[in-house]
């Protein structure tokens, strides 16, 4: 587990962040902070507006009012490609993989993102190392070495999740932005995973958009609240599952 | 200033840019509701406007062109529609992009096959051949009067049927979004007919009307075509509304040019649609995915 | 241990590779063969084919379908035009470079404008620019109008050296300057396609909104794609200027890019030799058209639909066509048509 957020200057943090959508309000001032090596879950209803929350972060939406700071830096105007190269990473929650390419490629791919300078560009690239090692070693940390020459449609759904993972991870980001990685998982999956991201977050900061709520528990070091995009509540696992107000409205029987 | 010649230009535009719409419509809502690239819609204006030349050198009479046109269009679309198109909405752009250029080739053939490779005028029905007198010096030609008439009272019907019906609620929905067609328990495929169907039949309208005004000829539906794709970049993808807009603009833009500044007219299109895109990549009433 | 990669779109086998060197050979040998008007025709059917392969680079590699491509190809030929004067011939080595050089701001121009869109909207708009380009020279005189103009060859000469052949022979150099420039073109897309460049483009293909996420500025790839691919398509029409010395408006105009859209999906979308394949057979069929009839474009649209219909892999997906039809234990070998590409999630 992580230490205590107390005297860590955020490397990822929010201020007053909003988006609209036309007359919709779908994330009101979000204001987190995401510290090194913590653990963070972002939860909360359908529609409390997390997946919002994430593609603001990545870039993938512009936001309406507020800021985001990434190691000190504004990036709220930094294109998704350009945030990459900063030190973000991020993993879709509809599977958004190379389907056709061999699971090497994909994780290679991702390597070669942030590894090759502009001038490397035109070499061939069975001759350049750097990405084709980051890519195997990002494989490895995954467990899906073994699987690194078949072509990636051909995974299981749950191989299929720790590729995307695998990808935010062979570009070398420090803060990696995870969106329902358990998506349609079984429960041992979830196990490893779980196992995974505890691993990871030693060297990492992760922040972890998902639904189930007793791998939430057993793994996260801080969480989130969200309900109607805003926060409900922001603190350690035991001061939300104790919170009256995350009780009534979405905990049910977890007290 | 030659007031009366400004108007003139002014009505030619209008009347310019409501054809435009005419076929720019149908490019829209068919790409909008069922992502087809139809590159032969040119060619169905050359079909109205070829029949308005025979029908009248048939009959003698123009008059008859019309519904021939628009009924014509509405069967030939739907038979296009039936045989070929319904089994290419989820092929790649590239295989639409050639089978419509195929049927390109083979309708200027079938054009050479009937009518042959001349060029021919065809005459204004006599009894709109005059000149309705506006203000004191200036008057507009009564025929093109009509054509704008006709027009605008098909676009007012189009806004209607979109907007109003129950039918043009689910071609709004289907653009939006094709999956909450079958959700509604919809069948998807009477709408792509209709829309098809619709389609077809404006192009050809516009090019029944566009007859007495600029005569027949080969190849003459590769103008109106892509001057039609520039009133869909601008106007926006899947807007009607969008299209209706930039194909005034267009018009008026073209016509004053080519009156005013006649070297450089022909560009000007071209620089405002590079001057939309710079500004709005989605045209200017498209939605932004 | 990480594995091995194969290169998309070049052949994957030893037999693949002598396949093309064995074409090559034919393909040189043909003067010693043939009369005239058929070297003549080679010539015109490797510019097919250099045009065609040139799309290729944007069409099959990186997944961006251009309807405004021949432009650059016309445009280059009329830059010739321009740059020669009335009397006498200019070497190669200043027009080509010119050619090559007219052909690349213009596609960076309208790369620059035309990339900011995707898909149906990227067609249309590469159209109108290429529309635009047409314009220049169709309704005005620069180029001689309507009728268009002739021009004095540029010269099979470099830095001093030329080489000069008796008039009968012409043609023959001619071919071979042809020759040499698609074999050359071929070996550079290859090696480009081996590449790390080449691989973003394959990635661009396959999924490019997660390729902008793995933190690609893809714009700036496909637009560096788009300027190569125009430039290679000035080569093109630098050797039509070189092999026809006559250039008219349908060289800049939208007919020609669709028919370098054909000729690639005629030879095969997935690979690099494709186009030059579907270039020879349009090119033939063509020629065997007009033999039989003088209805030359009817054939050619039925030609076109049956291939859209019938086979949307191309002439390469004759023998896996061929192969359903009579039933064949065997594999089919060669690299996989490419798959679709992979719309970005919702929401």
């Amino acid at each position: 587990m992580a230490e205590t957020r107390h005297g860590r200057t955020p490397l990822l943090a929010t201020r007053g962040l909003g988006r609209d959508f036309g007359g919709l309000t779908a994330v009101r001032e979000v204001s987190i902070t995401l510290s090194p090596g913590e653990l963070h879950a972002v939860i909360g209803p359908n529609g409390a507006g997390k997946s919002t929350l994430v593609n603001l972060l990545s870039g993938e939406l512009a936001p309406s009012r507020g800021e985001i700071l990434l190691a000190g830096q504004p990036i709220g105007d930094a294109p998704v490609w350009q945030r990459v190269h900063m030190g973000l990473g991020r993993s879709y929650q509809r599977t958004n993989i190379f389907r056709s390419l061999s699971v090497f490629e994909n994780v290679r791919l991702a390597a070669q993102a942030v590894h090759t300078p502009g001038r490397r560009l035109l070499r061939p690239a069975t001759r350049e190392s750097a990405p084709a090692d980051a890519a195997m070693a990002a494989l490895a940390r995954v467990s899906l070495a073994d699987a690194a020459a078949r072509i990636a449609g051909t995974l299981a759904h749950g191989e299929q999740r720790l590729l995307e993972i695998a990808m935010t991870l062979a570009g070398y980001a420090k803060v990696l932005l995870l969106d329902e990685p358990l998506a349609g998982m079984g429960p041992e999956e979830g196990e490893r995973i779980a196992a995974l991201l505890r691993d990871l977050s030693t060297e990492h900061a992760i922040l972890l958009i998902e639904h189930d709520m007793d791998f939430v528990f057993a793994v996260a070091d801080w969480m989130t609240v969200m309900v109607d995009g805003g926060v409900l509540a922001d603190g350690p696992p035991d001061v939300i599952r104790a919170n009256a107000a995350v009780q009534q409205a979405y905990l049910g029987g977890h007290a | 200033m030659d007031l009366a010649g400004i108007f003139a230009q002014l009505l030619n535009g209008v009347q310019y840019g409501l054809l435009l719409f005419l076929i720019a419509s149908g490019l829209t809502l068919v790409f909008g509701v069922m992502g087809i690239i139809n590159l032969a819609h040119g060619s169905l204006f050359m079909v109205g406007a070829y029949a308005a030349f025979l029908v009248g050198r048939a009959t003698g009479s123009l008059w008859i062109a019309l519904p021939v046109g628009l009924l014509g269009g509405i069967f030939l679309g739907a038979l296009l529609e039936r045989v070929l198109f319904r089994h290419f909405y989820k092929r790649e752009h590239l295989d639409q992009v050639l089978l419509t250029f195929a049927l390109i080739l083979l309708f200027e053939e079938g054009r050479s096959l009937i009518v042959g490779n001349d060029f021919y005028s065809v005459p204004i029905p006599a009894a709109l051949d005059f000149s309705v007198p506006v203000t004191g010096d200036f008057s507009y030609a009564a025929y093109r009067f009509l054509v704008i008439g006709i027009c605008l009272a098909l676009a007012l019907g189009l806004f209607w049927w979109i907007e109003r019906t129950r039918f043009g609620a689910i071609i709004r929905a289907a653009a939006e979004k094709p999956e909450m067609v079958d959700v509604l328990g919809i069948d998807a495929r009477r709408i792509h007919l209709a829309v098809f169907a619709i389609g077809t039949a404006l192009a050809l309208t516009a090019g029944v009307l566009a007859a007495p005004l600029y005569s027949v000829y080969p190849n003459m539906g590769d103008g109106f075509l892509i001057i039609s794709f520039v009133v869909v970049v601008i106007g926006g993808l899947g807007s009607v509304s969008g299209a209706f807009w930039s194909a005034l603009l267009i018009g008026l833009v073209d016509t004053l040019g080519k009156a005013y500044v006649p070297g450089v007219a022909g560009l000007a299109i071209y620089v405002l649609m590079a001057g939309v895109l710079l500004w709005r990549p989605a045209g200017l009433f498209g939605r932004t995915t | 241990m990480a594995p091995r990669m194969p290169v998309p779109m070049l052949p994957q086998s030893r037999s693949g590779w002598l396949a093309l060197a064995l074409l090559v050979v034919a393909l040189a040998g043909l003067p010693w063969l043939a009369p005239i008007y058929y070297i003549e025709l080679g010539t015109t059917a490797m510019i097919a084919a250099m045009l065609a392969l040139s799309l290729q680079l944007l069409v099959g590699c990186t997944g961006l379908v251009s309807l405004g491509h021949g432009a650059f190809y016309g445009l280059a030929a009329y830059t010739v035009y321009l740059a020669t004067p009335a009397d006498a011939g200019l070497p190669m080595w200043m027009t080509l470079p010119l050619a090559m050089g007219a052909a690349g701001v213009a596609a960076a121009l309208v790369g620059a404008l035309s990339l900011r869109t995707k898909g149906f909207f990227f067609l249309m708009v590469t159209l109108a620019f290429g529309q635009m380009i047409f314009f220049v020279f169709h309704d005005t005189k620069i180029g001689g109008g309507t009728d268009g103009a002739y021009l004095t060859r540029p010269l099979i000469a470099a830095f001093g050296f030329e080489l000069q052949l008796p008039r009968r022979q012409r043609p023959i150099g001619t071919y071979y300057v042809a020759l040499i420039q698609l074999v050359a073109m071929y070996g550079g897309l290859a090696l480009l396609l081996r590449s790390l460049f080449g691989r973003v483009l394959d990635g661009i293909r396959v999924n490019e909104h997660r390729m902008v996420a793995l933190g690609f500025n893809t714009y700036r790839y496909k637009l560096a794609a788009f300027v190569l691919a125009g430039m290679l398509a000035g080569v093109a029409g630098h050797m039509w200027a070189m092999h026809r010395g006559f250039v008219n408006p349908e060289l800049v105009g939208w007919h020609r890019s669709a028919e370098a859209l054909l000729m690639i999906l005629l030879g095969g979308l997935g690979t690099l030799h494709g186009p030059i394949i579907g270039a020879l057979a349009w090119v033939g069929l063509g020629e065997a058209a007009q033999l039989l009839t003088e209805r030359k474009l009817l054939v050619e649209g039925l030609v076109i639909l049956a291939v859209v219909l019938v086979l949307p892999q191309g002439l390469s997906g004759l023998g896996v066509l061929g192969r359903r039809v009579f039933g064949s234990p065997r594999v089919p070998s060669g690299t996989p048509a490419p798959a679709k590409a992979e719309a970005p999630p919702h929401g």
